[in-house]
């Protein structure tokens, strides 16, 4: 079970970070933290932008750790790498918009 | 001889009795997946007639065909029938049917909750089925939009025939997700590891996992909304603090992920016909398996892309969007994989196959006006217009409909054991397709042209005229076809000739065995050495039935079967199934009558039934098992094994688990309900918080320290719940405002009845695995019935602390 569960890792890693993106969106606004200016950017954006690029981070980490080796020709194995680059990839795009698109409005 | 000999012996273990009694008793997966499939069929043509009625109505402006209240009935009925009471049971039949076949077992892990779940959907869809004839069916569209279902804008009784019947149908879905789950898991033939299982249990997998994460919320939705109208809790109603917008989450929080959920075992049978249609092994094993995760998880990062015009914030949209996009990714690397194998083969045209090339162009079709519907601005412009009618019924029809119409000229020598022989089939594919796209594709135009969905009437000279008229011709087109299928189907049925074993020359256990097949499938149990058996080991099929696999030796008149070790396929024991009963029937019954006490709002009645429910539970348990140990048990071909008995991971343990996850989606949706309305909903804060009590709070948490220990003793434990139950029901009683003057105090109502629920489930379960213990079943002592009994123990006691801390702690720190 515990293969299956690697196999599945870097897409539930995907999906908590998503749903905190979105989580974190709605009380950023709901407590007003795109009023609050901290240099160039709002406390909401640089927050969000703090989660974004962690889960990019935690999502990389595991693409190394899974990375194809000699040792590691096993299907599950590959696959374990497949779901980390799928979340990774899927964290890049989706999360994308943090970056530059309205938050509040 | 010996072959004959096996048969008999096994047959008479594994088979039904004949007469009424056998009928109602049955828990073979080959008997209940054809009924499953059987009645899912006449939903659909149930559901068909429906459409029918909708494009009579339509076909010309200002028809006075039927009225705007039976219309309502008509798209309302159409829609919740066709998912809910036909795709759904459609593939959980078929996967019921097909997989222990398959997987080289002879029936799924708990043959009692199959049979459970089968007469939970016909009960639910019959209630459905008897509102309609009534007149009064659900009339508020198959999602149920609140606050049009709420008791204002919806005073009568049909929108409860719908949250009600359609909840009891879910039940069905859950039971038979984690059935499917935990076969797949450990119900395999020795030998076949996870690199080996086909494709079509990877889909079902990920299927049936799916189910148990996205149903949870519409559960949840369903029993919050049906609390609304029956007591006036307003958890939609943003008056009184609630929002309609928790309602659409919920609903398509389940809804998105239900499109996957239907489209998936479909491509899971598009993935098994393919290569055999094509004389080749399927291209890109590891890429499909891979791409089937990825959709099932970015499935659940789309559901908001069916509110993009309900008026939220550019940074949620855009994140929506770019999922919606994504999914195609993992989408085309399915449709490539096909593509390519059918390149790399040497495609053969038989009826399967140009029902496949059907759904490949629909599909396709359908995934594109996806992309373009995934768009925001598009989006809002076509948005609840009959270009989104026709966008749905792309990719459903597209990608369910043919797909298993393709299936079921595939596999129906396998049920039927008849040879197909006539070519009305060719017929009825080409009505169905020409009907389809006539229908469908022109509804796109009227969508653009600006026709909203759901109108019962328009008015002439609007440009719509023509288009639906060629649609209506279109769909009834459909209809012949449809008709002409049937008759091919019967025909096959009655009159076609015997068909020899495996006609497709497939590899894939399925064809390893009597057509149509036995009740206990394979005489004895196969080792496994690679993805398809078949094509190496032609006359495996007969070594089989002359009994020369695993457990070729009935014994004891136990149902047997082996369990295997997830990921390696190796032999880990023996699992002794149940035989028929009459339980499955009579908790579905008692369940039933809960489900209709509600209906009529005979509310203290209910009692009776819930008590009911537990002397079935704990009379289900109490009748498996032994009460001495077996040991090793020898297994054939030299092997031995015990019996899940007397190991702890047995499959009992993991249908806990998984169901503990599909119970954990409802609370995660319950947390995120009551999180959303907090932060999003009008009208709050409300006017009055839990009063905070800390002695109440360390009370129940320390009731659920107490429970959570591992040394201690079932007393302790007991007491540990008791506590935790008491703290809850003192907060919901004494210290929690009215669940009927804020969506709050709603909330916090249905919080702690879930945890309560919880403590005296687990409290139940600690008495029960005490008393098995006691009487001296092995299961109980050196089985998996403790280590079950901790799991909900520990679940409990979660959900009580997460409960208590949820209610309690914003007025501490307020």
């Amino acid at each position: 079970m515990t293969a299956l569960l690697r196999a599945a890792a870097g897409l539930i890693i995907w999906a908590i970070v998503f749903a905190s993106l979105y989580a974190l969106q709605g009380l950023a606004c709901a407590l007003g933290w795109d009023k609050w200016q901290i240099a160039e950017a709002s406390l909401a954006r640089l927050v969000l932008l703090a989660v974004y690029t962690s889960g990019i981070g935690v999502l990389a980490l595991l693409c190394w750790r899974y990375r194809p080796r000699v040792s590691r020709r096993q299907f599950l194995d590959r696959l374990a790498f497949a779901g980390a680059a799928a979340g990774l990839f899927s964290l890049i795009y989706t999360g994308l918009p943090v970056v530059a698109a309205s938050i509040c409005r | 001889m010996k072959a004959l000999r096996l048969h008999r012996a096994f047959e008479a273990i594994w088979g039904t009795p004949a007469g009424w009694r056998g009928s109602l008793a049955t828990v073979n997966h080959s008997t209940l997946g054809v009924r499953l499939m059987v009645t899912a069929f006449v939903f659909f043509l149930i559901g068909g007639v429906l459409a029918m009625l909708i494009r009579a109505q339509l076909a010309t402006p200002g028809s006075a065909f039927v009225g705007p209240e039976i219309y309502n009935q008509l798209f309302t009925m159409h829609g919740s029938i066709m998912m809910f009471l036909f795709a759904i049971p459609m593939f959980e039949g078929f996967a019921i049917y097909m997989l222990p076949k398959m997987l080289g077992a002879r029936d799924l892990a708990f043959p009692r909750m199959t049979a459970y779940g089968w007469w939970c959907y016909l009960f639910g869809g019959s209630m459905l089925l008897v509102s309609m004839l009534l007149g009064i069916a659900p009339d508020a569209g198959w999602f149920l939009y609140t606050p049009l279902s709420s008791k204002p804008y919806s005073p009568g009784i049909n929108s409860d025939f719908w949250l009600l019947g359609i909840t009891f149908v879910e039940i069905s879905a859950i039971v038979t997700a984690v059935d499917i789950i935990v076969s797949i898991l450990k119900l395999r033939a020795p030998g076949m590891s996870l690199d080996r299982m086909p494709l079509f249990a990877w889909y079902m997998l990920v299927t049936a996992a799916m189910m148990l994460i996205g149903f949870p919320p519409l559960i949840l939705g369903s029993i919050l909304l049906e609390l609304e109208r029956a007591f006036g809790w307003p958890f939609f109603e943003a008056a009184r603090g609630g929002d309609s917008l928790l309602w659409q989450h919920l609903f398509w929080l389940f809804g998105h992920p239900e499109v996957y959920i239907i489209f998936l075992p479909a491509a899971g049978a598009v993935s098994t016909i393919i290569p055999v249609m094509a004389r080749t092994p399927i291209l890109g094993y590891g890429w499909i398996v891979a791409a089937i995760l990825a959709l099932g998880f970015l499935s659940f990062g789309l559901w908001v892309h069916h509110m993009f015009t309900v008026g939220i914030p550019h940074l949620a949209l855009a994140f929506f969007s770019a999922a919606s996009t994504l999914v195609a990714v993992p989408t085309g690397v399915q449709i490539f994989a096909w593509l390519g194998t059918l390149w790399a083969g040497r495609p053969q045209m038989h009826l399967p196959m140009l029902y496949l090339i059907g759904f490949l162009v629909t599909f396709v079709l359908g995934g594109l006006t996806g992309v373009m519907v995934a768009m925001v601005p598009f989006d809002w412009q076509a948005h609840d217009t009959a270009f989104i009618t026709a966008h749905l019924h792309y990719v459903l029809v597209g990608g369910f409909v043919f797909p298993m119409l393709a299936a079921a000229y595939y596999w129906l020598s396998h049920f039927t054991g008849r040879r197909y022989s006539y070519t009305l089939g060719k017929a009825a594919f080409w009505l169905i397709f020409i009907g389809f796209h006539l229908t469908f594709f022109l509804m796109h135009l009227t969508g653009l042209l600006g026709q909203p969905r759901r109108i019962d009437t328009y008015p002439e000279g609007v440009g719509w005229t023509l288009y639906n008229l060629l649609s209506s011709v279109g769909a009834f087109v459909m209809a012949t076809g449809i008709a002409l299928f049937i008759i091919d189907v019967l025909l096959q049925l009655f009159h076609a000739p015997r068909a020899p074993r495996n006609p497709w020359r497939a590899g894939t256990l399925e064809w390893a065995m009597m057509q149509p097949p036995p009740s206990y499938n394979i005489a004895s149990l196969p080792q496994v050495h690679d993805r398809e058996p078949l094509e190496t080991a032609p006359d495996l099929a007969l070594s089989l039935a002359r009994g020369e696999g695993y457990l070729a030796l009935p014994r004891n008149g136990w149902r047997e079967t082996l369990a295997v070790d997830t990921k390696s396929g190796r032999i880990d024991h023996i699992v002794v199934l149940p035989g028929n009963s009459l339980l499955p029937l009579g908790t579905a019954l008692v369940t039933g009558s809960f489900f209709l006490l509600v209906l009529l709002k005979l509310y203290p009645w209910t009692l009776l039934p819930l008590a009911g429910l537990v002397v079935l539970g704990w009379r289900w348990a109490w009748v498996l098992g032994d009460k001495h140990a077996h040991g090793e048990l020898p297994i054939g071909r030299g092997d031995h094994a015990p019996i899940h008995a007397e190991v702890r991971d047995s499959p009992g343990w993991w249908g806990s688990v998984f169901l503990s996850i599909a119970d954990g989606s409802l609370f995660a949706a319950l947390i995120f309900g009551h999180a959303y309305l907090w932060t999003v909903a009008p009208n709050w804060p409300p006017p009055a918080l839990v009063t905070a009590s800390l002695p109440v709070v360390i009370a129940g948490l320390l009731g659920a320290a107490l429970a959570a220990r591992r040394s201690s003793g079932v007393t302790v434990t007991g007491a540990g719940l008791g506590l935790l139950l008491t703290a809850l029901l003192l907060t919901a009683f004494r210290l929690a405002p009215s669940p009927t003057s804020h969506a709050y105090g709603a909330v916090v109502a249905v919080l702690l009845a879930y945890a309560a629920l919880h403590a005296a489930l687990a409290l139940v379960i600690c008495c029960f695995a005490r008393a098995r213990r006691r009487a001296g079943y092995i299961a109980a002592i050196n089985g998996a019935e403790p280590r079950i009994a901790r799991l909900w123990t520990d679940y409990a006691v979660a959900a009580g602390a997460i409960a208590l801390a949820c209610t309690h702690l914003p007025a501490l720190l307020s």
